[in-house]
């Protein structure tokens, strides 16, 4: 049963974190064209501050990107939940 | 997030690890040497060639190192140390943990030999600042060979408090209890999609309709619950696994009639969404599977020798046997998570009023 619950958490998480990263990456293409990909590759670490960007940039609050945010985090809970007291 | 997934599949592949490459191959190589016959006894390296074995035991290491970076109370230097996995008391409590994992009691037994092994020669030379000061005791685990051989198996010995037949059940069998909420919830979730946006109207009124979801849902799903359940009991694994290989012939012949006939029950049941697939897809195999009890019964009735034994089917067996239920758990995890998913999406969408402007904007729409 923690397997199942670990499997359930992990792809939510994993699903989660790579509609945030398309979205990232579209945001990026879209800015920067071809280079704005490869920026996009190369400042994966920027993630926490790209809402802010994003937000001045486009002046629309990406909502999206915070539901995938914390639909992971839920994911990670659920992984963990399931974790617990394991030996 | 996509950082730590990389790392850690880039890792795996290039054979990357806490210990260096040279030197786990090269104690790899020494263990191989010295317990040759035992290792090729072993049923998983009865075909490999010597190199490949060399390699797999040079893995473990790297398998041990993150058994024991997952320790929930390591000994470490102070409440931050991220170095805790170098330490010889971590190590020996990953490693216990790392072969707790081998089902095989000969397996078992052999890894067990091959962490004390390494132990001695890291902590003489590698880690040798880590060691642990005082007497050195071998590393053992208590009752390491009474284990079961599965989750379902062990999980009712741990139950000792509990005495109602449905909570020992729902403990015992839990993932097929899990599996039966699962589809009952889908149903829910279909039965009243469909109702509410009045593409089907299953019963005409309203509080027949509550009834139906309410009672006779749940009741149809919970008598099939009890069956399977019932079912499972009289049917632990190994006595299945004899089963299947006594009759070769009509499990060969219930799969192929079970795979042929799948798709057109999918095309005349399947409700629209991946879990009804799945659905499908297990009711029909729970269906031949009772079928096929019943050939094995009236073929254990006729005949009263096994007529057919090849060895090639008994490998077959084996490996279902083996792959069968983290396949089946993975599959059901993945649709439960994609369906999380979706609730989740649609739940934040609906309270907070999400109008999708910025992918509108963002996509140009």
């Amino acid at each position: 049963m923690r397997t199942i619950g670990k499997i359930i958490g992990y792809i939510i998480w994993i699903v989660a974190g790579i509609l945030m990263f398309i979205f990232w990456l579209s945001a990026w293409s879209k800015w920067l064209g071809i280079f704005g990909i490869i920026l996009g590759f190369i400042l994966t670490p920027g993630f926490v501050i790209f809402p802010i960007i994003f937000w001045i940039v486009e002046g629309v609050f990406p909502a999206f990107y915070f539901i995938l945010w914390g639909i992971g985090i839920v994911g990670l809970a659920i992984t963990a939940i399931s974790s617990w007291g394991e030996d | 997030m996509l950082i730590g997934l990389l790392t850690i599949s880039i890792g795996k592949i290039f054979d990357i690890g806490l210990i260096k490459k040279d030197y786990r191959v090269a104690m790899a190589k020494d263990f191989f040497l010295k317990n040759k016959e035992e290792i090729t006894a072993l049923e998983k390296f009865k075909s490999g060639n010597e190199d490949e074995i060399i390699k797999n035991f040079s893995k473990y290491i790297n398998q041990i190192c993150e058994e024991t970076s997952r320790l929930l109370t390591p000994k470490q230097l102070h409440k931050y140390d991220m170095d805790f996995v170098v330490f010889e008391d971590n190590f020996i409590e990953g490693s216990k943990n790392w072969v707790k994992k081998f089902k095989d009691t000969d397996e078992r037994n052999l890894m067990l030999k091959y962490v004390n092994f390494c132990r001695d020669i890291i902590y003489a030379t590698y880690h040798g600042p880590y060691a642990t000061e005082g007497p050195r005791k071998a590393i053992t685990l208590e009752n390491l060979n009474n284990g079961e051989d599965n989750e379902q198996q062990i999980l009712p010995t741990q139950d000792t408090g509990s005495k109602n037949f449905f909570v020992k059940r729902v403990k015992k069998y839990q993932i097929i209890t899990f599996t039966f909420g699962f589809l009952l919830l889908n149903q829910l979730i279909v039965f009243w999609a469909s109702y509410l946006t009045g593409k089907d109207l299953f019963l005409k009124k309203l509080s027949l309709n509550i009834l139906f979801a309410a009672i006779v849902l749940p009741l149809i799903y919970f008598l099939q619950w009890l069956l399977v359940v019932w079912i499972a009991s009289k049917f632990p694994r190994e006595k299945l696994k004899q089963k299947f290989l006594r009759h070769p012939v009509a499990t060969i012949i219930l799969f192929v009639l079970y795979i042929t006939d799948l798709p057109y029950r999918l095309s005349e049941y399947w409700g629209g969404n991946i879990a009804s697939i799945f659905e499908v897809i297990v009711y029909y195999a729970f269906i031949s599977f009772l079928w096929w009890l019943l050939i094995c019964w009236i073929s254990d009735k006729i005949f009263k020798k096994q007529r057919f034994q090849w060895n090639w089917y008994k490998k077959i067996i084996d490996k279902i046997f083996v792959l069968l239920p983290p396949i089946y758990k993975f599959i059901l995890g993945l649709i439960v998570a994609l369906l999380v998913f979706l609730i989740l999406f649609l739940i934040i969408t609906l309270v907070f009023h999400y109008s999708g402007s910025d992918l509108k904007n963002l996509f140009n729409y």
